[in-house]
């Protein structure tokens, strides 16, 4: 299963990095007259086309390759920007704690209160519909939940032992954060890390279903969905294929983060 | 009334073997101190006459409850043995009892279930007169408290109290005031044996305290490594003890009286692994009387009778 | 059980613990208001311009609405107009309907609370149960094909999902409907705004209530088992190592060695303890939900809050989204708070903490 997962997420990060050089034709490439052909061995192939074409004759295969690199590299640019944001705020939450730990919990009570999907839909309202400003509208709606990982694994580790001598010592609080604790709270936050990699593929993608993430003619997989949901009748399989492509995906992703949360640390809820 | 006896009782986990052979018999009535290191395999001893080893158990000899074997049962009949006739209480009583069921709820269900008594007033009768008996002050006032409002002794009492409940043949107590304040120690001790006595039955008293196990008990089950080495009646043990392994605990006791400069006496060597495989008497490594015979071969003994398991006491010296 | 649940003491606690959690959620909610006030304004075009711009009215017509609307105060002063109407329960009335934004919340909260509770409840029942079965079957075949689900289900994303669904049983075996709350030929009025209890409502014949009945559940089935997935699988997951952990512990031995049924060691005493995390997870879901069903009704054309909040952001209809982003957070935190107190109801032990 572990094993399956990876060779998953390896798969697709090879065809996110190498995707131009592997697909067979250009993603915005149309032929015409091959107008939603089925894929392979189904009625109505093409042999040029194994996995069909879409409403305007494009090469499915060649866009869903595309669409791995723009989801994966979304995927990630939403994990790096909520990660770094969300480990300083909760660092500086958990080491100050008092008023400044008060004022930055309720700040993200706030924005946990509010349904995400909307939160970030408001964000993209305001920047414009893109898969830039979709990746930071998803990144903005995961930080709550990084800064709260991150805070309460703080607070633990410093009413430690080796947190307090290396105060003892005389070392600035920035260095007993940076060196001293956050070291210690590697297993949460890589446990977040990979997680959050996961949810990050999804509300990006979910933002481009909802025709606020990349913009067509892109082939981001939440926006084919979003296109090819009109053909959900004469051709199903433009649906079927982006959205199994997500699903692997994040499940892959999720079946790794389960075991290195349970090899890290397992007495870390599965929630 | 009925007997046990427990018959080369051996118990695996995959390769580690914390028990390798244990022999004892108790008979109706009569109280038996199981006396050991941790790690001894005295605990495990316990849950297997429980029948509460975990799945992954292998076991292995005989264990015989008033003539019937308790391997054979089905997993019905033992339930009908467990709690029954045979209760137990752990050490530490502080997580033994539910947290989200008060006192008198967890008795109830005793009284309830196991002995079947229908009306919830008699059960309650019941109920308080045993919290009584355990030495609860007010009773009334326990009955619907949750576990986390008593103390430690306190809660030692409600466990004794719901062991009781179903009116066991057999009571096992594991060690049963180790997680305990000293001052209550030997308040909870004085009160298991004068309910044993005043009930009548048999009480299995698990402890690493030498000392105590033989100022209460009628016998000593000396046990080390998984093995029962040495078997006699309390006064015995005490006296003459036989097997140099019991020689060397009593020897490591501290004593009232004795010179501020003697220093305690201890064992050298450390207890082998469960995982160690041993050729010959499990206490051969550490013992000073050791001969050439002991690290080849294990010393013999038969389970009713009392015993010891060493060449030295059956002058088996000479055999070879 | 229940007889000292409300002894002094305890009711005290809780009184306290819920007083100091009311002053939290009165600062959320504070916050809640300033982030959507601000936040929608700070969305390029205004509400007027984008009702009457293209028309081309003059510029003296659109200044006379947006006076009449309140947009040509500064944005202190309509903050200040908003958070004051907001505590008298006044939100406002919609731009674009012209109607109470507190009365359209409520209709289209309707819509959404039946979705969104069956789906809740389906979630519960399914998950708990789930994880009651991978837990008791640790390490077999049962437990891996039960996790394996969970975790498929947890990355599901439902709006493929949804669409799946469509294909499979609107399209394909047209066993159910593709969209709506009831198929067109029923008009029940709505009184709870819950279709399943309104249609018995209705002045009709008993056939036409039970065929109204059996319309609306057919077509809530879909949307709530789309809805209900991903909370399914993060509440079967917790149970599963919640009752994992609790099956372990001292006071469940004690169970068995009192001799009691492995149905009660396990049914009673084991998942009384395991429960009381899932109940906080199951608030939480509260959250997924509700985002949730911003997708889930978009598939479904379902006519609930959150189609209404998202095209209220197209229109910039300010109202609606202030008034509607603050009453949802008041659900969230209300319901975040009830799931504490149900915390505390159902452990004894959270509810003596602090007492000394």
């Amino acid at each position: 299963m572990k094993r399956l997962a990876l060779a998953t997420v390896g798969f697709f990060l090879l065809l996110a990095i190498f995707g131009p050089w592997l697909a067979p034709y250009s993603a915005s490439q149309t032929f015409e007259g091959a107008y939603r052909l089925s894929p392979l061995g189904f009625d109505g192939a093409d042999a040029r086309f194994i996995l069909g074409t879409d409403d305007v004759g494009r090469d499915q295969v060649s866009r869903l390759i595309e669409g791995a690199r723009l989801s994966l590299f979304a995927g990630l640019a939403v994990t790096l920007i909520s990660m770094s944001l969300g480990v300083l705020i909760g660092a500086i939450a958990g080491w100050s704690g008092g008023w400044i730990e008060s004022v930055i919990l309720r700040l993200m009570d706030t924005l946990m209160a509010l349904p995400s999907i909307l939160l970030a839909i408001v964000v993209v309202t305001i920047l414009g519909p893109s898969l830039t400003n979709a990746v930071l509208a998803a990144a903005v709606t995961s930080i709550p939940g990084v800064v709260r990982v991150v805070r309460a694994a703080i607070a633990i580790e410093k009413t430690k032992s080796y947190a307090l001598s290396s105060r003892l010592f005389g070392a600035s609080s920035l260095r007993t954060v940076a060196l001293d604790l956050l070291p210690n709270c590697m297993a949460p936050i890589l446990v977040q890390l990979t997680l959050g990699f996961g949810d990050g593929v999804l509300n990006v993608a979910a933002l481009g279903f909802l025709g606020l993430g990349a913009r067509p003619p892109a082939a981001e997989w939440g926006t084919m969905l979003a296109d090819a949901k009109g053909f959900i009748e004469s051709a199903p399989f433009l649906v079927v294929l982006p959205g199994l492509c997500i699903l692997v995906v994040i499940l892959s992703v999720n079946v790794l983060g389960d075991s290195l949360r349970d090899r890290l640390d397992p007495k870390l809820r599965k929630l | 009334m009925k007997n046990l006896i427990v018959d080369h009782l051996s118990i695996r986990f995959g390769a580690a073997n914390p028990v390798r052979d244990v022999c004892f018999q108790l008979d109706a009535g009569r109280s038996l101190g199981v006396v050991g290191e941790s790690g001894s395999g005295k605990s495990l001893t316990a849950l297997a006459l429980m029948g509460l080893l975990p799945e992954q158990a292998q076991v292995s000899g005989e264990l015989s409850w008033g003539g019937r074997s308790l391997q054979t049962m089905t997993e019905r009949e033992r339930r009908a043995v467990r709690g029954r006739e045979i209760a137990m209480i752990f050490q530490d009583p502080m997580t033994c009892l539910n947290p989200s069921f008060t006192v008198g709820f967890q008795i109830d269900e005793v009284l309830k279930l196991r002995l079947g008594i229908r009306s919830s007033a008699e059960r309650r009768k019941r109920g308080l007169e045993i919290l009584g008996d355990v030495g609860i002050p007010a009773p009334e006032t326990r009955w619907d408290a949750y576990p986390h409002q008593l103390s430690g002794g306190m809660s030692q009492r409600v466990a004794i109290a719901q062991a009781l409940a179903s009116e066991p043949e057999l009571l096992i107590a594991d060690e049963p005031t180790t997680a305990l304040d000293v001052t209550v120690q030997m308040q909870i001790l004085e009160l298991l044996f004068s309910l044993k006595k005043k009930r009548g039955m048999s009480l299995l008293f698990v402890t690493h305290d030498l000392s105590v196990a033989g100022r209460l008990c009628d016998d000593i089950l000396v046990m080390y490594a998984g093995q029962s080495l040495e078997l006699a009646a309390a006064g015995a043990i005490l006296k003459s003890p036989q097997h140099p392994y019991t020689q060397a605990l009593l020897a490591a006791r501290p004593h009232l009286g004795g010179g501020s400069g003697d220093r305690l006496k201890t064992i050298p060597g450390s207890v082998p692994r469960a995982t160690e495989q041993i050729r010959g008497c499990v206490f051969a490594a550490r013992c000073e009387k050791k001969f050439d015979r002991c690290e080849r071969e294990a010393p013999a003994f038969d389970a009713t009778s009392k015993f010891n398991r060493c060449f030295l006491s059956r002058n088996e010296r000479g055999s070879l | 059980m229940v007889q000292i649940l409300f002894t002094e003491w305890s009711c005290n606690l809780i009184l306290k613990t819920a007083s100091r959690r009311l002053f939290e959620i009165g600062l959320t909610l504070l916050g809640v208001s300033l982030v959507a006030f601000f936040l929608i304004r700070m969305v390029p075009g205004d509400p007027v311009t984008l009702m009457i711009g293209e028309r081309g009215a003059s510029p003296e017509a659109i200044a006379e609405l947006k006076a009449r609307l309140g947009l040509d105060r500064s944005l202190i002063e309509q903050y200040g107009l908003f958070a004051a109407g907001a505590v008298r329960g006044d939100l406002g009335v919609s731009i674009l309907s012209g109607r109470p934004v507190l009365g359209e919340f409520l209709e289209r909260f309707a819509a959404t609370s039946e979705l969104g509770v069956l789906a809740l409840i389906l979630a519960t029942i399914a998950g708990v149960g789930l994880g009651i079965v991978a837990a008791l079957t640790r390490g077999r075949w049962l437990d891996r094909v039960s996790m394996s689900l969970a975790v498929t289900l947890y990355s599901m994303p439902i709006f493929w999902w949804g669409l799946m669904a469509i294909v499979l049983f609107s399209v394909k075996l047209a066993w159910l409907p593709v969209s709506g709350r009831i198929a067109v030929e029923y008009d029940v009025p709505l009184k709870s705004g819950w279709l399943l209890i309104d249609c018995w409502m209705m002045e009709a014949a008993w056939g036409e209530k039970v065929a109204a009945f059996w319309s609306a559940l057919r077509h809530l089935t879909l949307p709530v088992i789309v809805l209900a997935t991903v909370p399914l699988a993060v509440i079967a997951r917790m149970t599963r190592s919640s009752l994992l952990e609790v099956i372990g512990e001292d006071y469940v031995r004690t169970a068995r060695a009192k001799g009691l049924s492995p149905m009660r060691v396990i049914g009673l005493h084991a998942l009384r303890n395991a429960l009381i995390p899932v109940v906080t997870v199951v608030g939480l879901m509260l959250g997924t939900i509700l985002t949730g069903a911003i997708l889930t009704e978009t598939i479904f054309s379902w006519p609930g809050l959150g189609r209404w909040l998202v095209s209220a952001v197209q229109s910039r209809d300010y109202p609606v989204i202030q008034g509607g982003v603050l009453l949802v957070a008041v659900i969230v935190v209300t319901t975040s708070l009830i799931v504490d107190l149900l915390s505390f109801w159902i452990s004894p032990r959270l509810r003596d903490r602090g007492r000394s």
